[in-house]
């Protein structure tokens, strides 16, 4: 199985846009991923200072962006890259 | 109010967006402009159509300038003009709180409905225990009369399916005494003449209907200014950032407050001053005293359970210590209460030490607003000291401990805790002011788990919790 890196923003603008909620994913992710995928909270990612990159709060994928990140789009990334895409 | 839902999501951005325009000295220039940027013409409508939507913004920036939606009287008069007056207004007035007419989507008042689970049974308890016989059975599936229907929850309860569902007017659900109902058109209004600005409806509706009036261009204006702005921080807010306290208090200096001061520097006195109360009070023979801290549950005391207030504590709170100790050391200076309560900015209108009052939610606001990163900030230290008791003040059982500290050992404690005011507490409150009482001292906090749990926060009370445990312990 693949190694899946989250990062999740802490940073000032993402946790009072309510990055904090995304945490919760440690406890909604299923049995398979639990060994594969780890997660970490990060200070600013930088996204927030770029305006193009969409909304706070951000959260990465394997490197991936993930822009008004939610439990389940942040779920739905990481399905996306355990299936290779 | 933690970020799980879109609504929460947009006033917190139109927040930031209004708060950096007023940094950016451009705020009646371009409040107008926001409402559109907000809602673009080709944006997917929330409501029915892009018009609506954009209303509704407007609306909610009245709320953030601190106005109330109720005062329109011109639908013509532009954002520019009330933010226009923000800036020049001096006097904050009541009501904390704004019903947006605009957003309530008027909900179908609480009724029980069939749902498509039924499978129109043979044995049709639903039917057959109806005390109104209100259940008919059309196409094979239950129909309820809604005119003969007396919601007594009969039906529902009998379904071996749970084919019934009792549909909830969210607002008038969450509220613990019943001060908000329908007018005529359906849509809500707040009675407050019977509420206790506990905030619960602003948190249960899922279209954000009901906002406070925010004080944060107030604020963000004296900022700009260069004015002398002392923050007021209430215990609970130092565990709402992802970082140090210290940083945390660096940040706020940062954002150009001239001073720090924590309201655990009030807290301590209240806790001294209610000691020595509850020991002169009980040896006279009182049979109980209350704690004072939580104004929601001073404003319930009063307007629904009267007989409780002779056993309220007279010592003022905190919040109030501490405004008269800003003012005292920083002559002037406006006096800027920051925590996670919406009853504390009636608490300060009532009073005259606390100048404003920011939830921790639009703290976070004017930091983004002013691209501060919490994380990255040089700490800071207040000169003030408060003890650890004093600190913890802001989760339940907090105001207990510090009280305990302060006694002379004249009086044995026996402390009781009311953690969160529904309507089974405030009944237990009223029983007790008749019946016997097992304990003397009763700590009594609106929120559940304490004002760590309050409305106006940015983390769980769990995690703020622990913050301000690892921050505190020797
Ligand atoms: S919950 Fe209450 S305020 Fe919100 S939309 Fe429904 S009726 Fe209106
Ligand atoms: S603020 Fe609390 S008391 Fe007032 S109407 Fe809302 S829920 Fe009821
Ligand atoms: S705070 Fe998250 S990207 Fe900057």
């Amino acid at each position: 199985m693949k190694k899946i890196t989250v990062e999740i923003c802490t940073g000032t603008t993402c946790h009072v846009m309510g990055s904090e909620a995304i945490m919760e994913i440690r406890n909604m992710l299923s049995e398979r991923y639990k060994e594969s995928v780890e997660i970490k909270a990060t200070s600013c990612l930088g996204f927030c200072r770029e305006r193009q990159a969409g909304e706070a709060p951000f959260v990465k994928v394997n490197g991936r962006i993930v822009p008004e990140a939610s439990l389940l789009k942040v779920t739905q990334m990481i399905d996306e890259i355990e299936r290779g895409n | 109010m933690l970020s799980d839902n879109n609504a929460s999501k947009i006033i917190k951005k139109l927040l930031v967006e209004t708060a950096r325009l007023c940094f950016e000295g451009r705020l009646e220039e371009g409040i107008d402009r926001l409402v559109i940027d907000t809602i673009p013409k080709k944006s997917n409508a929330n409501r029915c159509c892009v018009h609506k939507d954009r209303a509704v913004i407007k609306y909610r920036l009245m709320a953030i300038l601190g106005h109330s939606a109720e005062e329109e009287e011109d639908e013509l008069k532009r954002l520019s003009e009330y933010a226009g007056q923000t800036l020049q207004r001096e006097e904050i007035s009541e009501p904390v709180l704004t019903v947006i007419d605009e957003a309530c989507s008027a909900c179908p008042a609480g009724r029980h409905f069939v749902t498509n689970v039924c499978r129109g049974c043979v044995a049709r308890p639903c039917m057959v225990n109806c005390p109104k016989d209100a259940i008919q059975i059309h196409n094979g599936r239950a129909e309820i009369d809604e005119d003969k229907c007396v919601n007594c929850g009969i039906c529902l309860k009998v379904c071996p399916y749970n084919a019934i569902v009792e549909i909830p007017v969210p607002c008038e659900n969450a509220c613990p005494v019943g001060a908000i109902s329908k007018d005529e058109s359906g849509k809500e209004q707040i009675d407050y003449s019977k509420c206790i600005f506990c905030g619960r409806c602003m948190t249960a509706c899922p279209f954000g209907a009901i906002m406070e009036r925010s004080q944060i261009i107030d604020v963000a204006r004296k900022l700009a200014e260069g004015r002398k702005v002392a923050a007021l921080t209430a215990p609970s807010a130092a565990g709402q950032f992802p970082c140090e306290f210290s940083q945390l208090k660096g940040a706020i200096l940062k954002a150009g407050f001239s001073e720090v001061l924590e309201v655990a520097e009030g807290a301590d006195i209240t806790a001294k001053k209610e000691a020595g109360e509850f020991e002169e009070k009980i040896s006279e023979g009182q049979k109980f005293m209350t704690s004072s801290c939580c104004p929601v549950y001073k404003e319930a005391a009063k307007k629904h359970i009267p007989e409780l207030c002779e056993f309220i504590s007279d010592t003022p709170t905190p919040m109030e210590f501490a405004g008269r100790k800003a003012k005292e050391k920083y002559p002037g200076c406006t006096a800027v209460f920051i925590g996670p309560c919406i009853a504390k900015r009636q608490e300060a209108l009532e009073g005259r030490s606390i100048d404003h009052v920011l939830t921790c939610e639009e703290l976070g606001a004017i930091l983004v607003a002013k691209d501060i990163f919490v994380r990255e900030t040089e700490p800071a230290e207040t000169p003030g000291q408060a003890s650890i008791e004093a600190r913890k003040f802001g989760a339940s059982g907090g105001v207990t401990e510090a009280v305990k500290a302060n006694l002379s050992g004249n009086i044995q404690i026996k402390p009781e805790l009311i953690d969160g005011l529904d309507n089974k507490n405030i009944k237990k409150l009223a029983d007790i002011c008749t019946g016997k009482t097992n304990f003397n001292f009763v700590e009594v906090m609106n929120c559940k788990g304490g004002c760590v749990g309050g409305p106006g926060n940015l983390s769980t009370p769990a995690r703020a919790a622990k913050r301000i445990e690892k921050t505190f312990e020797p």
